[in-house]
């Protein structure tokens, strides 16, 4: 049995970091200090400020224990923008709107600095080296003070370690200062309560980013937890493990990651495979961390918004990102998106950004004819919105929604393969304002057109990648006319449903079996598409900034090389049989994910009906499940790195 | 519709959350307390492979779930243990050869210690400008799209001469970090490795131990990658290696025209195909047709060194023996073949349990390379065993228990055979270093934890080199300067002068 040393051990474990094992939902470590938080939070629940007190110093010390010192980054902002936002709330009582607008430009300026700094210090560093030829290092100042003040070795200056979730933390403290000027909120009163909303421990590292608005009025509410909401909060939290473990980490370690180490190792089919189980994998990991955040919080009584709609179900780019990673699209077009004049017009941010992006492009390419191209570019756009009056709406939205798209990319990380990636999903956003509004004669002739274009590039300037586009496009081709052919005989019925199936259902529209038809090869398509922009996504992200682009162009450009050409189809049973059980689980998840909504809320309410022993052996069991496909060392999430 | 009725506004109570959360716990840790450590078996399913590993149902014991992690084994970073390699190789050319060659894990390990076996080798790389020679190397998917084997040919090629990719197979769409091949259309392969139904059903396979067989006619081209700045990325001399013709084999290659039948191959099995291309051709084309065996291409400089990258997926170099004996005869005269490499025994590596098992697999080894010999008397041979590979065991990523037995054993085995062993898994560093070296930054190891990356691909492969070159920088130290060198072994207290024979 274990002895007395095993246990000081273990508690000495509990209380200290360690770099290499930061604490994850996925360790028991996590869910003994839940019982033991929840064991304090019971006595203390509805006494409010001791509540909201207790659970903001849980919060940091969570915090300590994923990130270490970089805890001190989180107490500083805490500090700065409850000060700030108090003085903007003055200011504005006031009626003085300068001194107001100072502040908020203050409170923002700071918290966009810490952003930049620890995030995009490498590509700055880089910046100056390329522009003046010199060879800076990156040192970090903050890590060298708090040597100084130390006295001691505690930080490596010689590199800027990223802290976990300063994007989140940061977008949400942005969130605060903006809505207490707009006045959708007043200014925290207490600085504990502000500093709990700001690192509550479920959603701290990896969202939902949670706006002041909805969550500030919960910190001042009793606890309340109806029975069934305490079994949907362990649904979730069950659900949540079960995609991270099985979904996620199995099918990474055992296939995705093994083909993007070594795309050339493997064949086409393979490469393709690999991407596509990435698209469940990336969804999985991150769908499933939130999961995990909202049951927690739940299970205290506090409320966080959704942030995945089944994804994969949209129809369309455009609805894709009102599914996906909800909170940021709606942070984005709320304090991004319509800032910069939505759909209505353009701003100086509109320009300023436009000059941002060719600036980095000037930088990362090092060329300026392709910066310069970027320019005229935009300029042009904006000449032809001038001389056409009546589309200047159209235009002018869809800059701003490339824009957001791109600055989105931006957030992940200053490197190309997430420029790329953002960009690539403005222009499918883009395309598809222009396809819906297209007839079905001007839709078949520019999927002709592309496919007959690329199909010449094949012959002419032969490259994997148009082999690839070609056989997209023809698939896409071939599909259209289809639907071209049939909108003839039932004019009515050849249109997918803007929204996806769930909503359509939901609003009694009739359906059918043609409808439902379109419907699915619409999904299919926007599936793909979101997959193939993954490639990029994938490429760079876990790697150090010094080589994430070489690494990514690299890995990309070899899976292209893979997928490019024609297949050995003779070998693709020959595959499926030795990863079968990956295929499998990666099959499994896709029909999970892609049942109707109400069958999912069907046997989500039916769990949490359950009598509590029942439950409890449930909970067991999926654990017990679960445990069987753990992977040797846990994964960290996907989403902790940005 | 629902299976339970509640009410829908039943209040929660704290305390009985708290109670439900204990008792998971509880629950959980009753479970880990019975349930076995060695887990149940429930598997195989299916038609049962002896090779695949019973599928079990695991739970952690309750000590290993309060365990504190052993303090992970002090691993040295990577970077770190490579850069200590190279400073040993770099001091041991300034004075301590010995030092080297007795104690440093990335040493050679030769037959008899007879550390100067390879001097005539060297003599013929030096001599490579009159009389080209070539570096044949073996390998399983450890050196899959020319991993390991870049690295030596670009150091010998830029050492002492030579150019060109080497061998490649012809008729299959290929990528690898030397070249690339397109192809008019996939031609059928057969292989002497691989699943069983990829093979011939004859011995006829050529000396990279595959061939497709051509029918009609297929264009293939060679295009140089663009990233591919060493010697290997030009050629000027393409020879196209084909048997079994029937009727006749017509190669052209920019208006050049060959043609074979089997008259004209007088008795031999191999027909090679010489064209001369530009100086310092990066790509060719040329079409093929008729019935023929197709063996590959040989993509070379007509001076200096030829190294020729031969993966063959899933294999654990027992195959050797399948192969005609004639094609390697041939072969191996014909381009003058003095250095072969074998690396093998990863693919053994999962399925070892037993020591019998692991001996049996030297033993063949060891009948492997004396058939080799037997068909390349001017050869030497360098085996490189395998790499660490790990598994996870108990929760943790380790090494397989039984690797450091089998790469003791092929070491035995191989200098058993006359050839010379290179420990890759010590010179990488040994028990769990492979699960350091796949999680570094940037990663020098797949998640697999068995295959290199290209970039730690690239590091084996110049530490192979560089030790290699150590050992040639000793051979030339003996003989441009003897009095030096005596100089040398009095301070070192040796008393007999080691001379290898030159040629």
């Amino acid at each position: 049995m274990m002895d007395l040393s095993g246990i000081s051990s273990f508690l000495a474990k509990i209380f200290s970091f360690d770099p290499n094992s930061p604490l994850l939902f996925t360790q028991f470590y996590f869910w003994a200090f839940f019982a033991l938080v929840f064991a304090v939070f019971a006595l203390v629940k509805n006494r409010k400020f001791l509540r909201n007190a207790f659970l903001f110093f849980v919060s940091l010390f969570f915090y300590y224990k994923t990130s270490g010192l970089s805890i001190l980054i989180l107490m500083f902002v805490t500090c700065s923008d409850f000060l700030i936002s108090h003085r903007i709330f003055a200011a504005g009582e006031k009626g003085k709107t300068g001194l107001k607008r100072f502040w908020l430009i203050l409170s923002v300026t700071i918290d966009l600095f810490l952003l930049f700094y620890f995030k995009y210090a490498y590509f700055l560093t880089d910046v100056v080296n390329t522009i003046f030829g010199s060879s800076f290092k990156v040192y970090d100042v903050f890590a060298a003070a708090g040597n100084m003040i130390g006295g001691g070795d505690y930080f490596r200056v010689d590199k800027i370690v990223l802290p976990v979730g300063i994007s989140f933390f940061i977008f949400q403290v942005i969130s605060y200062s903006v809505d207490v000027y707009r006045g959708d909120v007043k200014p925290v009163r207490n600085i504990l309560d502000f500093g709990f909303y700001v690192s509550f421990f479920p959603q701290l590292v990896a969202g939902p980013i949670v706006r002041a608005s909805e969550f500030i009025p919960q910190l001042y509410k009793k606890f309340f937890l109806g029975r069934k909401q305490f079994g949907i909060a362990v649904f979730w939290i069950l659900n949540g493990l079960a995609k991270k473990i099985i979904l996620s980490d199995y099918i990474a370690v055992n296939f995705i990651d093994r083909v993007f180490d070594n795309p050339l190792l493997f064949t086409g089919f393979e490469n393709l495979a690999a991407l596509f189980g990435y698209s469940l994998q990336v969804y999985a990991d991150f769908s499933g961390y939130t999961d995990i955040a909202i049951g927690v919080a739940m299970l205290m009584g506090f409320y966080l918004p959704q942030n995945f709609n089944s994804p994969y179900k949209a129809p369309n780019p455009q609805h894709f990102w009102r599914r996906w990673h909800m909170s940021l699209s709606r942070w984005l077009k709320a304090y991004l998106y319509i800032p910069l004049g939505g759909n209505r017009n353009s701003t100086f941010a509109t320009w300023f950004c436009i000059g941002l992006f060719a600036a980095i492009v000037l930088i990362l390419s090092g060329n300026w004819i392709v910066s310069l191209c970027l320019v005229l570019f935009a300029v042009g756009v904006v000449m032809f919105a001038r001389f056409r009056p009546d589309s200047r709406k159209k235009i002018i939205a869809n800059l701003n929604r490339f824009i957001t798209m791109l600055l989105g990319g931006m957030w992940h990380g200053a490197s190309w393969n997430f420029i790329i990636w953002g960009g690539l999903n403005g222009i499918g956003l883009i395309l598809y304002q222009f396809w819906k509004n297209m007839g079905w004669w001007a839709r078949m002739t520019l999927v002709g057109l592309v496919t007959g274009l690329l199909a010449l590039m094949m012959n002419v300037a032969p490259a994997p990648v148009w082999n690839m586009l070609f056989v997209w496009m023809a698939v896409l081709c071939l599909g259209t006319f289809v639907r071209f052919i049939f909108h003839f005989i039932r004019p009515d019925a050849a249109g997918a449903y803007a929204s996806g199936l769930d909503a359509a259902r939901a609003k009694g529209i009739p359906q059918t079996f043609v409808s439902r038809l379109g419907n699915v090869w619409a999904v299919v398509q926007t599936f793909t598409f979101i997959t193939f922009t993954r490639l990029f996504f994938r490429s760079g992200s876990n790697l150090d900034p010094a080589t994430a682009n070489e690494t990514a162009w690299h890995t990309a450009k070899n899976m292209f090389h893979q997928i490019g050409p024609s297949w050995t189809l003779s070998q693709i049973p020959a595959i499926c049989h030795e990863y079968r059980s990956v295929f499998l689980l990666v099959l499994l998840g896709m029909v999970i994910h892609w049942l109707p909504a109400r069958w999912k809320r069907w046997y989500r309410i039916n769990f949490s009906m359950l009598p509590m022993p029942v439950m409890a052996v449930i909970v067991v069991a999926v654990v017990f499940l679960v445990y069987q496909f753990i992977t040797a060392d846990l994964q960290a999430f996907i989403y902790f790195q940005f | 519709m629902y299976i339970c009725r509640l009410q829908w506004k039943l209040r929660m109570k704290s305390y009985k959350i708290l109670l439900f959360i204990f008792s998971v716990i509880a629950l959980l840790a009753l479970l880990c307390s019975f349930f076995p450590e060695d887990g149940i078996v429930i598997g195989p399913f299916g038609e049962a492979d002896v090779s695949e590993s019973p599928l079990r149902l695991q739970f952690p014991s309750l000590e290993r779930v309060f365990e504190a992690d052993a303090p992970a084994e002090e691993m040295e970073d990577p970077e770190i243990l490579i850069q200590k390699r190279m400073e040993s190789i770099s001091n041991a050319r300034r004075n301590q050869f010995f030092d080297y060659f007795e104690n440093d894990p990335a040493r050679f390990y030769f037959p008899g210690d007879s550390i100067t076996l390879f001097d005539s080798l060297f003599y013929a790389f030096e001599n490579s400008g009159e009389e080209p020679l070539r570096v044949v190397h073996y390998g399983d998917s450890q050196i899959e799209i020319d991993r390991v084997t870049a690295a030596l040919r670009a150091a010998l090629q830029s050492r002492f001469g030579g150019r060109g990719p080497g061998a490649q197979m012809i008729g299959h769409q290929l990528y690898n970090y030397s070249i690339s091949q397109s192809t008019s259309r996939e031609l059928p392969r057969r292989m002497a490795y691989g699943p069983a139904t990829a093979r011939a059903g004859h011995n006829g396979y050529g000396p990279l131990a595959q061939m497709s067989r051509l029918d009609s006619s297929v264009i293939v081209s060679y295009n140089p990658r663009k990233d591919n700045d060493n010697p290997s990325a030009t050629f000027n001399r393409l020879t196209v290696m084909a048997g079994n013709i029937r009727g006749r084999l017509r190669v052209t290659v920019g208006g050049n025209t060959l043609v074979v039948t089997p008259d004209s191959l007088k008795g031999k099995r191999i027909a090679f195909m010489e064209f001369e291309l530009a100086d310092s051709a990066r790509a060719c084309s040329m079409t093929l047709s008729g019935s023929a065996d197709l063996y590959g291409a040989l993509l070379d400089g007509s001076e200096g060194i030829s190294v020729d990258n031969v993966p063959m997926r899933g294999c654990s170099g027992t195959i050797f023996t399948r192969v005609n004996a004639d094609h390697f005869r041939e072969y191996f005269e014909k381009t003058n073949t003095r250095l072969i490499i074998l690396q093998y025994g990863g693919n053994t590596v999962p399925y070892m349990n037993a020591s019998k098992q692991i001996s049996d697999y030297g033993k063949n080894i060891e009948k492997q390379i004396n058939y080799l010999r037997t068909l390349a008397p001017d050869a030497y041979f360098l085996f490189i065993g395998p790499s660490d590979m790990s598994t996870r065991i108990q929760g943790k990523m380790q090494t397989y228990p039984k690797l450091p037995m089998l790469v003791d054993t092929l070491r035995t085995y191989s200098n058993k055979a006359g050839a010379v062993f290179w420990d890759m898994y010590g010179a990488m560093g040994g028990h769990g270093s492979m699960a350091r070296w796949a999680t570094s930054q940037p990663p020098l190891a797949g998640s697999d934890h068995v295959h290199f990356t290209k970039l730690g691909a690239d590091k084996m492969g110049d530490m192979l080199t560089k030790s290699l070159l150590l050992y040639y920088d000793y051979y030339k130290l003996r003989r441009e300067d003897h009095a030096e060198l005596q100089r040398y072994m009095d301070s070192l207290d040796v008393k007999t002068l080691p001379v290898g024979k030159a040629e």
